[in-house]
């Protein structure tokens, strides 16, 4: 896989240093292993509209998408003096109207059973797409027939 | 499954193209029976079986962009330039009217009585209800763009209120244009003037009733937790629509309404 190719799924610029890096070591030294700083802390995403590396937060960079909860690499905000927290200002137990099903689902869907998607959830789909069928195919049939009659004409002596 | 070293979605076999067609063929076919024979059985099959078509589809894209990861960058780019492309056909559409309009109403005709509004006819005061649905719009407009900046900013409850909101003025707005053509003087058959009024003022009904709908197909996926803050590409297309919408308004507002009373 080429570089370009590991940037476009947004793989940190650490990595690649160390990619670089390595490519350096291991050959004569590219020019562009020598453009990386000894110690990376920055963090490159594809840009889609410039075909380009922009900058980006570690969370962006890590995990384009932003589909996976990710442990935050960035350093938490400095806390200056203590307040007192209300019971009432702690999240509540259940969150707001419903819970998060998309991990499972996410599961569900990625599993390699061999289905294609639109019938990957079993039974309610199969029963769906086979409505759906015989509605338009026994439809067809149908319209043709009706067709038919209509080009007909009407009176015949 | 084999590992996939580019970005782009290799789509599964899928029946909806062939069947989405079958539906068309029904229902124009059943416009015909409809028309010639006064029979509905062949219209409602169409719009039943195109409906069943469109929902299944579109569950599919959903499947394949939350649940499979199919929408990377590449592809949510290739997601852009077709919206774009789409919006861009319908400011086209749009344009047809408006032209169809100016071009009556620029050079009125002798047999209008050489007048823009034509003789009889009386047209709605800009400054009453029509004048309402432009701010209900432009508000609409404000709420959607909060609920943009909430689910950016990882605020799902907020985001969730303020798209509400958005839904529930929209459906205002539709309320009140239903209310407006109810109480009109003139109709769709009264000469130029009428068609051109309700062509145009029609569509675009139409269109905020879609728009409403894909705002609302996004209000479920939101509670739904489909939606992150930095990929959220199908509430970014409803607000784009919607916000064409709302500039189409504020063009037949100004012309139609406004300068053409």
């Amino acid at each position: 896989m080429s570089l370009r190719a590991l940037a476009r799924y947004g793989v940190a610029r650490s990595r690649l240093g160390v990619l670089l890096r390595q490519a350096s070591q291991s050959g004569a030294g590219g020019p562009l292993g020598a453009r990386v700083p000894a110690a990376a802390t920055m963090y490159y995403k594809f840009n889609g509209f410039t075909q380009r590396l922009v900058g980006a937060a570690a969370s962006a960079a890590y995990n384009p998408q932003g589909l996976k909860p990710i442990v935050s690499t960035e350093s938490p905000a400095l806390i200056f003096g203590t307040t007192t927290k209300l019971a009432s200002d702690l999240p509540a137990a259940g969150s707001f109207l419903g819970k998060n099903k998309v991990p499972d689902l996410q599961k569900l869907f990625q599993k390699a059973d061999g289905l294609p998607v639109h019938l990957k959830r079993g039974v309610p789909d199969k029963l769906l797409y086979r409505t759906t069928m015989a509605l338009t195919i026994g439809g067809t049939i149908y319209c043709l027939v009706a067709l038919y009659m209509a080009s007909q004409p009407r009176n015949q002596k | 499954m084999a590992h996939q070293a580019h970005s782009y979605h290799m789509v599964d076999p899928s029946p909806w193209p062939i069947f989405g067609a079958a539906a068309a063929l029904l229902t124009t076919s059943g416009l015909i029976m409809w028309f010639h024979y006064s029979s509905m059985y062949l219209l409602t099959l169409g719009l039943l079986s195109m409906l069943l078509v469109m929902l299944q589809w579109w569950r599919d894209v959903v499947r394949e962009g939350t649940f499979q990861g199919h929408h990377t960058p590449t592809v949510q780019k290739g997601l852009r330039y077709g919206m774009i492309l789409f919006i861009t056909s319908e400011a086209f559409f749009f344009l047809g009217f408006f032209w169809a309009f100016f071009h009556s109403s620029l050079a009125p005709t002798p047999e209008l009585g050489g007048l823009w509004p034509p003789t009889g006819i009386k047209p709605l005061n800009p400054l009453e209800v029509p004048l309402l649905n432009t701010a209900i719009l432009l508000a609409s407009g404000v709420t959607v763009t909060w609920a943009h900046h909430s689910i950016t900013e990882g605020n799902r409850k907020q985001a969730i209120h303020a798209l509400t909101l958005t839904i529930l003025l929209g459906f205002y707005f539709t309320a009140l244009q239903a209310m407006e053509y109810h109480e009109a003087s003139f109709s769709i058959a009264d000469g130029v003037y009428g068609s051109t009024f309700f062509v145009a003022t029609g569509f675009h009904g139409l269109h905020v009733i879609i728009g409403s709908s894909f705002l609302t197909v996004c209000l479920l996926r939101l509670i739904k937790f489909h939606f992150t803050s930095n990929h959220h590409f199908g509430f970014e297309a409803a607000a784009w629509y919607w916000h064409f919408v709302d500039v189409i308004w504020l063009f037949l507002y100004m012309t139609i309404y406004w300068w053409g009373s």
